[in-house]
C-alpha cells in the first residue's frame, strides 16, 4: 500500500474538514478524488503531502509518516507553487536545486508539448500557468503524485493538454491522486474514484465497475452530489 | 479511432476493443498491421494507459492480435475479418430493423428504402409534399 | 546539499532585489540631502548624523516589514508548500531565510555608515577611519540586526505551527509575551556580566571641537564585547528553535 489512512479527522478550530476517513491505495493506481468545493479534497491531499497533520487518526505514506518520504512525493498545491516573476528557465533552476529526482530533459520536452510561453508566471493565463506547474511536478521521478485541482478554472484546450501531459509522463510504478470537479474530461484517466462529501468518503469504486453498471463517472458524480 | 470519445456508458476498455474490431472489419487495420502503442492510444483518447493495456490483453485473449516481444501488438494474419464484418453488419441491421419496426413499416418497405438510399434519390418526396399532405 | 542551499540563497536574492535597490537609493539620499540643504558646516554635521539615524531605523523597519509580507505571500501562492515538501533540510531552509534579510541589513548599515563617515571626513578635513566604521556596524548588526531577524523568523514559524488549530492570535500573544520576558532577562544579564572581558576598539566617533574653531576630530572608542557574544547566542538559539519548529509547521 502506498497510502494508508486510518480514521483521519482534521479540525480547523471548530470546523471539521475531514471526519474519520479510511482509505488504502495500492501502488500504481490513478485515483480521482472527487467532490464539491469544501468536501475536504484539498485537506486530504495536504495531509498526504505532509503539509499538515491529522487531528486524530493515522497517516502512512510509502510506509511512514509523509514528511519522512517527502523526497518521493510530488505535490501540486491548489494555489500553485510559483511566484509571479518566475520564468520557465527560472522554474527549472529552482526545481533542479530543490529536487534531486528532477529530470531537466523531460521538463523541457513537456514545456514544448504543453506549449508554455517563455514568460514570467505572473503574465501567463491561468491555463498556461497551470501547464507550467504541471510540467514542473511531472518532471520529477516521484513515487506518489498528488495533484490538487490541476484542471480547475482553465479552458477546455488547456484541460485536454494537461491530461495528455499526464498520460505522456505516466509511469506504471507511480501512484497518482488527482482532485478535481471537472469530471468529464478526466473521466477516462481514473482507474478508481473516491467521492468525498463534507469530510467523508461517500463512495469508493473502480471506474470500470461504475461504467459496467451503465453509469459514467460523471453521471455518478451528479447522482451522489445532487 | 476518435479522440475523447469515452463518455459513452460501458467500460472504456470494451469501447477500445470494439473500436479496434471495427477498424479491422472496415479494413483500416490490415492483418499483420501494428496497433498504435499503448501510450499513443491512451494519449489520443485521453484514457489511462492501464485501460489500453487491459483492452489489448482482451484482444489477444480473443485471438485477434498477438504481441511481438519488444515491438508491440499486431493484428494476427489469420484474423477472421469476414466474420467480424458479418457481425458488425448484423449489429447495424438489427438497429435498422428496430427502427423499421418502431415506425410500423414492413420488410418490403425497408428493403425499398435501403435500395433507394443506395441508388440515390429518396422514397420521401421532399419536405414540401410532406407539409401539403 | 550545497546545490539546494545555493538555490535557496538565489531565491532570497530574487526576493530582496527590489528592496536592495531601495536601500541603495536611501544611502545616496542620506548623504546628499544634508549636503545640499545644510546652510553651514555646523548644521551639516548635525543633519548628517540625524539623517543617518533615521535611515538606519527606516531600513530596519522596511526590510523586516517587507520580508514578513513576502513570506506571507509565498505561503498564499504555494511556494512555501513546495519548499516544505522539498527534501532540503530544515537547517538549510531556516538558515537561507535568515541569511537573506540579515545580510542585506548588515551590508546596508556598513555602506550607510562608511558613506556618511567619508562625507564627514571630507567636509571637516578629518581623517576618517572607514575600516573602523565598517567594523562598528558589524558589531551593531551582531547585537541588533541578527537577533532581531532571527526573532522575526522564529515568530513567523511559531505562528505557522500553531495556526491551523485556529489560535494564530493567541499564538502571536504567547510569542510576544514570551519574547518580552526573555528580552528583559537578557538585558538584566548583560548589565551584570558586561565589562569583565577586555573591551573591543572599534568605534570611530566624530567630535566637533568648538574651542579650536569648530574643527573635527575622530575619537576611537571602546565597546563591551559581552553583548556581541550574548546576542549572537540569542540569534543561534532562535535559529535552532526555528529549525525544530519547522518540522511541525502546517501550511
Amino acid at each position: 500500500m502506498v497510502v494508508r489512512l486510518c480514521g483521519v479527522t482534521k479540525k480547523y478550530g471548530r470546523v471539521e474538514a475531514l471526519r474519520g476517513v479510511d482509505l488504502e491505495i495500492p501502488c500504481g493506481q490513478v485515483v480521482g478524488l472527487l467532490g464539491p468545493n469544501g468536501a475536504g479534497k484539498s485537506t486530504l491531499l495536504r495531509i498526504l503531502a505532509g503539509m499538515c497533520f491529522p487531528s486524530t487518526g493515522t497517516v502512512e505514506v510509502l510506509g511512514g509518516p509523509p514528511r519522512r518520504h517527502r523526497a518521493r512525493i510530488a505535490f501540486l498545491p491548489e494555489p500553485g507553487c510559483l511566484l509571479p516573476w518566475m520564468t520557465p528557465p527560472q522554474v527549472e533552476r529552482l526545481a533542479r536545486g530543490l529536487f534531486p529526482d528532477f529530470q531537466v530533459q523531460r521538463f523541457r520536452e513537456l514545456l514544448e508539448f504543453l506549449e508554455v510561453p517563455a514568460r514570467p508566471a505572473g503574465t501567463l493565463s491561468r491555463g498556461e500557468r497551470q501547464r507550467l506547474e504541471l510540467a514542473l511536478i511531472t518532471s520529477r521521478n516521484a513515487d506518489l503524485y498528488l495533484l490538487d485541482e490541476p484542471l480547475g478554472g482553465v479552458d477546455l484546450v488547456s484541460r485536454r493538454r494537461i491530461l495528455q501531459g499526464l498520460i505522456r509522463t505516466w509511469r506504471s510504478e507511480a501512484t497518482t491522486i488527482i482532485s478535481t470537479h471537472e469530471v468529464h474530461e478526466a473521466e477516462g484517466l481514473f482507474e478508481r474514484v473516491v467521492f468525498l462529501n463534507q469530510g467523508r468518503v461517500v463512495l469508493d469504486e473502480m471506474a470500470e465497475n461504475l461504467r459496467a453498471q451503465g453509469r459514467s463517472v460523471a453521471e455518478t458524480f451528479m447522482e451522489v452530489f445532487s | 479511432m476518435h479522440a475523447w470519445e469515452t463518455r459513452k456508458k460501458g467500460p472504456v476498455y470494451l469501447q477500445i476493443v470494439d473500436n479496434i474490431l471495427h477498424d479491422i472489419a472496415r479494413g483500416k487495420l490490415a492483418p499483420d498491421e501494428k496497433l498504435p502503442s499503448v501510450r499513443e492510444l491512451a494519449e489520443s483518447m485521453g484514457v489511462n494507459p492501464n485501460t489500453v493495456i487491459h483492452a489489448y490483453t482482451e484482444l489477444e485473449r480473443m485471438g485477434i492480435t498477438y504481441t511481438r516481444r519488444g515491438q508491440g501488438t499486431y493484428v494476427r494474419p489469420d484474423v477472421p475479418q469476414d466474420l467480424l464484418r458479418k457481425k458488425f453488419l448484423e449489429a447495424a441491421a438489427r438497429k435498422f430493423w428496430a427502427e423499421v419496426e418502431a415506425l410500423g413499416l414492413s420488410l418490403a418497405e425497408a428493403v425499398q428504402a435501403l435500395e433507394e438510399v443506395v441508388h440515390g434519390g429518396s422514397s420521401v418526396r421532399g419536405d414540401q409534399e410532406i407539409r401539403k399532405s | 546539499m550545497t546545490r539546494s542551499f545555493g538555490v535557496l540563497i538565489w531565491l532570497e536574492w530574487k526576493r530582496l532585489q527590489t528592496l536592495a535597490a531601495i536601500l541603495a537609493v536611501m544611502v545616496f539620499l542620506t548623504v546628499l540631502i544634508p549636503i545640499f540643504f545644510s546652510p553651514d558646516r555646523i548644521e551639516l554635521f548635525g543633519n548628517l548624523y540625524g539623517a543617518r539615524s533615521a535611515a538606519m531605523a527606516a531600513g530596519l523597519v522596511l526590510t523586516l516589514g517587507l520580508t514578513v509580507f513576502s513570506w506571507a505571500r509565498e505561503r498564499r501562492t504555494g511556494l512555501f508548500q513546495m519548499l516544505l515538501g522539498s527534501p532540503a533540510s530544515a537547517a538549510q531552509l531556516v538558515l537561507a531565510r535568515f541569511a537573506g534579510p540579515a545580510a542585506l541589513l548588515a551590508v546596508f548599515l556598513v555602506v550607510l555608515n562608511v558613506a556618511t563617515d567619508a562625507a564627514l571626513g571630507h567636509f571637516f578635513q578629518a581623517k576618517a577611519h572607514l575600516g573602523l566604521s565598517a567594523l562598528a556596524m558589524i558589531y551593531v548588526s551582531g547585537i541588533t540586526v541578527f537577533p532581531i531577524c532571527a526573532w522575526v523568523l522564529l515568530g513567523f514559524i511559531f505562528v505557522l505551527t500553531f495556526r491551523s488549530s485556529g489560535v494564530s492570535l493567541a499564538a502571536m500573544l504567547v510569542f510576544l509575551g514570551g519574547s518580552g520576558t526573555l528580552g528583559a532577562l537578557i538585558v538584566e544579564l548583560l548589565n551584570t556580566i558586561s565589562g569583565r572581558l577586555a573591551k573591543l576598539v572599534i568605534w570611530p566617533d566624530f567630535r566637533l571641537q568648538p574651542e579650536q574653531g569648530w574643527t573635527c576630530v575622530v575619537k576611537v572608542e571602546q565597546v563591551y564585547q559581552e553583548p556581541l557574544w550574548v546576542m549572537l547566542g540569542v540569534t543561534l538559539g532562535c535559529l535552532v528553535l526555528s529549525g525544530v519548529l519547522w518540522r511541525e509547521v502546517e501550511v
